[in-house]
């Protein structure tokens, strides 16, 4: 029964056939916007274009595809048929490497048997076996191509759903000066099934957020320096960039692209009330241009639209002299509009408005993951694999005694016809000795 | 005198297309006709071509301050300039590789020509792009297109070769056994260097913003495209598919090699996306 099953998962037929249907299953996904990479806005979009497909999409749990059941099941024999392959080359590696092909076949030839030794070494053949049949290989790791690269896949595959399922990630936005402890949610928060819910045992706080303009290339690189609470373990002041991360307490943190100056506005409404805004604005791209946002706020009626450049005077993006613009927006109507500068005050419509402080923000993103190792381990596995099948070919020849000569047989493990010229040479410059 | 970069780069690339054009005309007069000196003498244009391509890269490289992946016109030029290179490369170890130039050099200069169309302005690198698995990434998918065009040219070959009466210049070209085992190999060149060019990219993206794969449709379609491939050898390898079969499928394999690198890089969902507008 076990024999039959293994049997069946490992026929050219079964291969063949689960990798058309994953291939399928990732085009659809391809097709498809999935909630993971989509925006709600461009879903309903999606949604509305697409009223037959909506119930098929539903029903299939088309639109978060990688993470649904029959997914996982497809992937799951997928695994196990490509780790019984997988064991199956090994064997057949070993076996070809270490014992080789039989005698028979080939062509006698009369030839001097030293002659043709010394003709294989220099054109890289190893004798792999001596005695009655003489066998050289040229590259017999070669012949480890194909287990590596399907091994490879099984390990990045494994590492790569144990990941899935036990990642914890979270977001935090940080303003200068400010400290958030342990137990403080998250901005965003995303974790695998079998995975707790994500608590950092340490507080963090954004001394300084430090961007570096790439000597007038426009490039910016955000550094942020942190403090963290824990000073006796390894905490202290500390700075993360992008690309740059940064391990703490089993956490590693990431600088993301989400940077810039957060202003602190305080509004006076109609009816008297004091409320204290933080506005976080995205890092403009050069002086004379600006960073925009939109922000909804639970007492204002419209929306407010913010843009803001980081040198009043437009000349610079290291000011400390930043220039904020506030409109009030319905729909695309301009209600209002003021522009402020630190410590400035004006009305915006019937609100009152001051700048109070503007000080640099980021967002941070802090992942706990173990197995990436091995899913890295199983790449290199991979490209090691990918590179032995296709890059070096094992070709063997072999040599017996026989009357009239040596009985020469020669075969190429892949694409024989491409490597024919090799052994015709190589018989060419024996005969001519 | 001050002279405008965008108008030095221009003009040099132009220059560079039409040398590609007189080694594309010269070398296709060549092997259609079976004049074997034309055909030879094509390679003087294209080295020529090539010098001036590789200065005006060099060239923009320092006036713009990172490497050819940002805007379109630089993705485009890179590519036409690693297929000719690497064309040239594989001609010594492989010297049947030779008539794959018919399809090669116009390939070339169609690339660099296309790339014009795009405003070439000096685009700002992200910090992101600061990472030398970007450059082991972006550089091997240009390998793997320029080896995927020598298989393309192989299987169109066969397909032109395999019917009734093939053209007279067809029956110059190594047999066509021997082509179809050239799409094959190289294909399985093309499939290596896709492989270890979207590992590569993980490890990068993991390394940016601490997830290895994120569905983003770039990645989907690079991963569809790796399947598909994997796919056809698999095909070619179990069930001995070759031939007119094998040449059909690849084609197909190419054309959605080419979506994968050029059209889903500037669907708006794609992280991708805001390197390329």
């Amino acid at each position: 029964m076990l024999q039959r099953l293994r049997a069946t998962l490992t026929s050219r037929k079964t291969v063949i056939a689960l990798l058309i249907l994953i291939f399928a299953s990732v085009l659809v996904g391809g097709i498809v916007p999935q909630r993971v990479a989509t925006s709600a806005a461009e879903l309903a979009v999606w949604r509305a274009s697409h009223p037959r497909l909506l119930p098929w999409a539903e029903r299939l749990g088309l639109f978060q595809l990688f993470s649904t059941p029959w997914f996982a099941a497809l992937l799951l024999v997928a695994s196990l048929s490509l780790a019984l392959s997988t064991a199956e080359q090994c064997r057949s590696a070993w076996r070809r490497t270490f014992t080789g092909p039989g005698a028979g076949g080939g062509e006698v030839l009369e030839l001097p048997a030293e002659a043709l030794a010394a003709a294989l070494r220099k054109r890289g053949y190893v004798l792999m076996s001596s005695g009655e049949l003489a066998r050289f290989v040229r590259h017999p790791w070669g012949y480890w191509g194909n287990f590596l690269l399907h091994g490879g896949i099984v390990l990045a595959t494994a590492a790569s759903l144990y990941i899935a399922v036990t990642q914890q990630r979270g977001a935090l936005t940080l303003a200068e000066g400010t400290e958030v402890p342990p137990q403080a949610l998250w901005s965003s928060e995303e974790r695998g099934v079998l995975a707790p819910p994500f608590r950092r045992d340490f507080s963090v706080g954004l001394e300084r957020l430090r961007i570096d303009l790439g000597a007038g290339r426009g490039t910016q690189q955000p550094t942020a320096e942190l403090r963290f609470a824990d000073a006796s373990e390894g905490g202290g002041r500390r700075a993360v960039s992008i690309n740059a991360l940064l391990k703490h307490r089993g956490v590693t943190i990431y600088q993301t692209t989400s940077y810039g100056d957060a202003f602190r506005v305080e509004f006076t409404a109609p009816d008297g009330s004091v409320h204290r805004e933080e506005l976080q604005l995205p890092f403009p791209s050069a002086a004379d241009q600006a960073g925009y946002a939109n922000f909804r706020l639970p007492w204002l009626a419209a929306e407010l639209s913010a843009k803001y450049y980081a040198d009043a005077g437009y000349r610079t993006l290291t000011s400390s002299n930043p220039l904020l613009f506030l409109r009030l927006m319905e729909g695309k109507r301009e209600l209002a509009r003021v522009s402020l500068k630190t410590g400035e005050s004006g009305t915006l419509g019937e609100v009152r408005v001051r700048l109070v402080q503007s000080v640099k923000w980021t967002k941070l993103i802090m992942v706990r993951i173990a197995g990436i190792e091995v899913i890295f381990l199983g790449f290199f596995v991979i490209c090691l694999g990918a590179a032995l099948n296709y890059f070096v070919v094992p070709r063997e020849i072999t040599a017996e005694k026989s009357p009239g000569g040596y009985r020469i047989g020669w075969r190429a493990a892949r694409f024989p016809e491409f490597y024919a010229d090799e052994y015709r040479d190589i018989i060419e410059e024996v005969r001519q000795q | 005198m001050i002279i405008n970069p965008i108008a030095l780069y221009t003009g040099g690339t132009w220059c560079a297309v039409l040398f590609y054009i007189v080694a594309t005309l010269c070398n296709v007069y060549g092997v259609l006709f079976r004049n074997g000196t034309v055909e030879r003498r094509s390679f003087i244009p294209l080295w020529i071509g090539l010098l001036v391509h590789s200065s005006v890269m060099a060239y923009w490289w320092s006036v713009v301050g990172h490497g050819p992946y940002m805007a379109p016109s630089e993705v485009l030029t890179s590519d036409a300039w690693m297929a000719v290179c690497l064309y040239l490369v594989c001609l010594k170890p492989y010297p049947k590789v030779r008539p794959a130039s018919v399809v090669v050099f116009p390939m070339t200069f169609l690339l660099l020509a296309l790339a014009m169309f795009y405003n070439p302005g000096i685009r700002t690198l992200p910090a992101t792009f600061s990472s030398i698995w970007l450059i082991i990434h972006i550089g091997l998918y240009k390998i793997a297109l320029a080896t995927l065009l020598i298989a393309l040219a192989f299987s169109l070959f066969y397909l032109l070769r395999q019917r009734p009466s093939p053209a007279p210049w067809l029956m110059r070209l190594p047999e066509i056994g021997q082509l179809d085992v050239y799409a094959y190999r190289f294909a399985g060149f093309g499939f290596v260097f896709w492989t270890i060019g979207m590992l590569a990219g993980s490890i990068w993206a993991y390394q940016s913003w601490g997830r290895f794969w994120g569905w983003d449709p770039v990645e989907t379609w690079s991963l569809v495209t790796w399947m598909l491939f994997g796919i056809y050898l698999h095909c070619r390898r179990f069930f001995r598919i070759s031939g007119k079969a094998a040449a059909g499928f690849f084609i197909l394999c190419f054309v959605v090699s080419l979506v994968s690198l050029f059209v889903t890089s500037h669907m708006n969902t794609s992280i991708h996306a805001e390197y390329f507008r």
